[in-house]
């Protein structure tokens, strides 16, 4: 009897220490390594606007995206695929605060292909404003 | 009686002996190693499909990209066996770049944007870039997809009296160590915005 009480605590101790180590796996496990936040700075990059114009708008608006820029389609003609960029603001060749993705304004022209379906007139991301850069600023 | 027996043997003082205790340890570790190399084989599986996923997905929005600018290239795509060569492919055969006009003026394309699967190894695995212009490189191209096996992926098919079609295929394989993993995505895709072949 004397043996079966000793034992008790003992049992009850082994329990609680696998239910710690198990316990303390499992969190380990779920939380992810907590990162250090950026110390240094970063400098103000610049970018160049590309010229779009008089380019088929799919592809315009895909060199956009791939320039780090967004953009937007002002006018009565609307984001369609087969439309063609007619004019851009800012002008090609500004040099622009890479602040996100600078957007540039688009007016269209009427491309060969029907008008159908939903347009695209806004980048798929969020864009930022445009502020343009000063001489000191280092390009990219 | 059964009771008394039960009571008179949990009463003992004996324990358990050295080789007893050796004994256990060895056939736990047996097992413990046995279900360790289970969990570990389930996590590289785990990170392998995750990595075959990745590559697929990323081919499936480069090919969804892709199609669009196929469609709407107003002058007929132009395929080169690799993305230095500046001779285009006859119809039917495959090459590692595509040349899209992106505008044209009378029918004369004034700007392009290219397509390639290039890598900096010349070998697999290759990755999918798109670059504005008439040349594309894995240095200076905005990468698409990559894991691709083979840099031959682009086919220009035409036929008189229709547009000009482009053949796409696309062999993903993230692991390239093993045989049995390639996901070829295809599609063959008519550029609507050009003229049609005389």
């Amino acid at each position: 009897m004397t043996r079966r009480i000793l034992t008790l605590p003992r049992l009850t101790a082994v329990v609680a220490g696998v239910l710690l180590v198990s316990a303390t796996i499992s969190l380990a496990a779920d939380k992810p390594v907590a990162r250090k936040p950026a110390t240094h700075v970063a400098k103000r990059q610049v970018l160049v606007v590309p010229d779009v114009r008089g380019q088929v708008f799919v592809f315009a608006s895909g060199n956009l995206e791939d320039g780090g820029f967004g953009w937007k389609v002002r006018g009565s003609v609307h984001g369609f695929p087969a439309n063609v960029v007619a004019s851009q603001q800012p002008k090609p060749g500004t040099r622009v605060i890479d602040n996100g993705a600078p957007t540039i304004t688009l007016r269209l022209s009427p491309g060969n292909a029907p008008q159908l379906g939903q347009p695209q007139d806004r980048s798929p991301y969020g864009a930022s404003l445009i502020r343009r850069a000063t001489r000191h600023t280092h390009s990219r | 009686m059964v009771g008394a027996r039960i009571s008179a043997r949990l009463g003992r003082e004996e324990g358990q002996t050295l080789i007893e205790m050796i004994t256990t340890m060895a056939m736990l570790s047996f097992v413990m190693a046995a279900v360790a190399a289970l969990f570990v084989s389930g996590l590289h599986a785990q990170t392998d499909m995750n990595q075959r996923f990745q590559a697929q997905q990323n081919a499936r929005l480069a090919l969804t990209s892709m199609r669009s600018d196929i469609r709407n290239s107003c002058v007929a795509p132009q395929v080169y066996s690799t993305p230095t060569s500046s001779t285009p492919l006859a119809s039917g055969v495959y090459g590692a770049k595509v040349v899209l006009a992106s505008a044209c003026s009378a029918g004369v394309a004034t700007s392009n944007v290219t397509w390639c699967a290039d890598s900096a190894s010349g070998t697999a695995p290759f990755g999918l870039y798109r670059q504005t212009g008439t040349t594309c490189a894995y240095s200076t191209g905005v990468k698409k997809a990559d894991q691709l096996k083979a840099n031959a992926v682009f086919a220009l098919s035409t036929t008189s009296g229709q547009r000009p079609m482009l053949a796409v295929s696309f062999p993903v394989d993230a692991n390239l160590s093993t045989t049995n993993g390639t996901y070829t995505l295809s599609d063959t895709v008519m550029a609507r915005n050009s003229a049609a072949t005389p």
